[in-house]
């Protein structure tokens, strides 16, 4: 690409060429290195002050316009080529100086998102026809007003700047006002929920002493067989055990209440389901084989019967 | 006509089977073209070695996801054979339309990289960005001769095929591979081991390190690789989930969303009664994958916990 600035504005500061004092701004990536776009025109004008993200010249690439945005804040110092000549990806297309410090930087950074605000805002409320004309003064105006201020003495007029700040101002305030009834209601209904989500919590974790004081509705009646109910499953395997053979029904019954009054917690009841839960491949086979399932002895996590267990059982029957 | 099988190439690297697989079908079928990106990530693609042999008009570089999506739909239309690189890491929800757009543009085979080179892995995996059509195969080998075997048969396959290799075992996986036209049917598992208590079902890199873990309970791990998700081997999975009774289905980062669901619905639809423990997804956090040891082993402490169940 060539080096040649633009003829129309002489530069308020010559640098060296090669070298960028500033922010360099290339054409974006075209999908091809044999693609050339094609320059339209510039938005902006060497010494017009540019804010993040803010179109700076529109190319066209084919048919298709597309605008380059600038990545940085601060004023347009340089350009590199002029309206109807091609550019490729990559290409350095102007130079951004950035804003003189970085607070300036920030504030127009800030600046430059408030200004989205306003703009939906105005979106919102007006909601016409000539709404886009209304979007592009307003940023126009928002940005110029922000530099003028600012940074740099003024450039080309931008006959909507005066009118931009209070325009601002009033952008400002509606997000405040939005936060605000947020706020408000927040703490009421979290002061009444926490202690509500106490006294729930506590009976579940607890188990037996806060039942006493909890839920005194339910417990009184039923104070022992509480504490039997949490292994719902347990009783389930028992009665089948019973069907199977109702002499071990009881033996397994007695070791079971002792686990379940000293562990309350997730523990406990783990090993007694697993001690308790028969695979379906190992009912499967137990059924098939008439394997006694209570005669097998389990080698699997909490004395479960595997599979295995249940071979070796079939197996060892045959043998003898 | 050239001999369809030579002898066994007796050791090359996954990235290495990979490129023979490309230049064996390039040079078979004119049609076939290369998309690749440019190159990120400073590993080598398999697409580095063809550029020179067959010029950049077959072995196209683009700039990124969406670009290529578009060059393959427009070929693929035109009735050419685009094979397509795209880094997993790289493509975002945005990306979704374009791929779909792609896959019902013809027959295409869409290589996806995933792996920690590859601008990692997305948290919510590539399942998601696949649509959910009928034609689409997806496969993923995790050998070198699965993947020259598998990449061919994709190649000449009718419809698209989702190719997804780690690049992780591009350099890292060596085995021998069948010269020529060697070709791996879609829809095929493959027995890595027998084991007679537990069968780990993974692919690509996962399968990698559930053999490895495999090995330090020899006998006891059976290992299956699935190599093609889309269609699943039913027979495979359903004969060795009878046959122990216990499953543990270990999946590499990123794939953690429909993968293992629609093994576990296989599993219990077919066989529940055989089960005798319930099916356990190991998902891998990718920072456990990042070192391959720690892979295997927590897929290791898995299938000994399951073991023991």
């Amino acid at each position: 690409m060539s080096w040649s600035p633009s003829s129309e504005q002489s530069l308020p500061q010559e640098a060296p060429a090669p070298s960028f004092a500033g922010v360099e701004l290339t054409v974006p990536d075209l999908g091809s290195p044999d693609d050339q776009a094609t320059l339209v025109d510039w938005t902006k004008q060497i010494g017009d002050p540019v804010a993040a993200d803010e179109p700076i010249c529109r190319l066209a690439l084919g048919e298709l316009q597309f605008e380059v945005r600038s990545t940085a804040a601060g004023t347009l110092t340089r350009v590199f080529a002029t309206p109807g000549e091609g550019v490729r990806g990559g290409d350095s297309l102007a130079e951004i100086a950035p804003a003189a410090d970085g607070s300036e930087l920030a504030s127009s950074e800030d600046y430059a998102s408030s200004e989205d605000y306003a703009s939906s805002d105005d979106y919102a409320s007006e909601g016409d026809l000539d709404s886009d004309a209304d979007y592009s003064s307003n940023e126009n105006a928002a940005s110029t007003g922000d530099f003028g201020s600012d940074v740099a003495p003024a450039s080309d007029g931008e006959p909507a700047r005066t009118g931009s700040e209070p325009e601002a101002a009033v952008a400002e305030s509606p997000p405040e006002a939005m936060e605000r009834p947020i706020e408000r209601i927040e703490p009421e209904p979290l002061s009444e929920v926490a202690p509500l989500e106490q006294e729930r919590e506590e009976p579940f974790y607890a188990g037996e002493p806060p039942g006493e004081a909890g839920e005194p509705d339910l417990e009184p009646e039923q104070p022992e067989p509480e504490p039997a109910r949490e292994p719902e499953p347990a009783p389930e395997y028992e009665a089948k055990s019973h069907e199977l053979d109702p002499e071990l029904a009881e033996p397994v019954a007695s070791p079971r209440q002792p686990e379940t009054t000293s562990d309350v917690k997730a523990s406990g009841d783990d090993a007694v389901n697993w001690s308790h839960w028969h695979s379906p491949v190992v009912k499967m086979l137990a059924e098939k084989h008439g394997v006694d399932l209570s005669e097998v002895r389990g080698t699997g996590t909490g004395g479960r019967i595997r599979k295995r267990d249940v071979i070796a059982h079939i197996e060892g029957a045959a043998r003898s | 006509m050239r001999p369809k099988y030579r002898g066994v190439i007796p050791w090359i690297t996954y990235v290495d089977a990979l490129t023979e697989a490309l230049r064996v079908e390039m040079r078979r079928d004119p049609t076939v073209l290369c998309l690749a990106g440019a190159s990120s990530s400073g590993v080598q693609r398999p697409t580095d070695e063809l550029v020179s042999e067959f010029g950049p008009s077959r072995v196209r570089e683009h700039d990124g996801g969406p670009s290529i999506l578009a060059a393959a739909s427009a070929a693929a239309s035109e009735g050419m054979r685009p094979v397509c690189e795209l880094e997993l890491g790289a493509l975002g929800d945005a990306d979704a339309g374009a791929l779909a757009a792609a896959v019902s543009s013809g027959a295409l085979v869409l290589r996806l990289v995933c792996g920690s080179a590859a601008g990692g892995v997305s948290a919510r995996g590539w399942e998601t960005l696949l649509p959910e059509i009928p034609e689409l195969k997806v496969v993923s080998p995790a050998t070198a001769a699965d993947a020259k075997g598998l990449l061919i048969s994709a190649i000449r396959h009718p419809d698209p095929v989702c190719f997804v290799e780690s690049s992780d075992l591009y350099s890292s996986v060596v085995d021998g591979v069948p010269e020529g036209e060697h070709v791996v049917p879609l829809g095929e598992a493959r027995l890595v081991r027998q084991g007679t208590e537990i069968v780990v079902l993974a692919h690509g890199a996962a399968a990698v390190a559930a053999e490895r873990a495999a090995k330090q309970m020899p006998g006891e791990v059976g290992v299956i690789d699935l190599r093609s998700l889309r269609p699943l081997d039913r027979d495979a999975i359903v004969a060795s989930a009878k046959e122990t009774g216990k499953v543990l289905i270990v999946e590499q980062p990123g794939t953690a969303t429909g993968l293992a669901a629609s093994l576990v619905e296989l599993i219990y639809e077919e066989l529940p009664q055989y089960l005798d423990a319930p099916v356990k997804d190991l998902g891998i956090t990718v920072t456990e994958a990042g070192s391959n040891g720690q892979w295997t082993q927590s897929v290791t402490e898995a299938c000994s916990e399951l073991v023991a169940f």
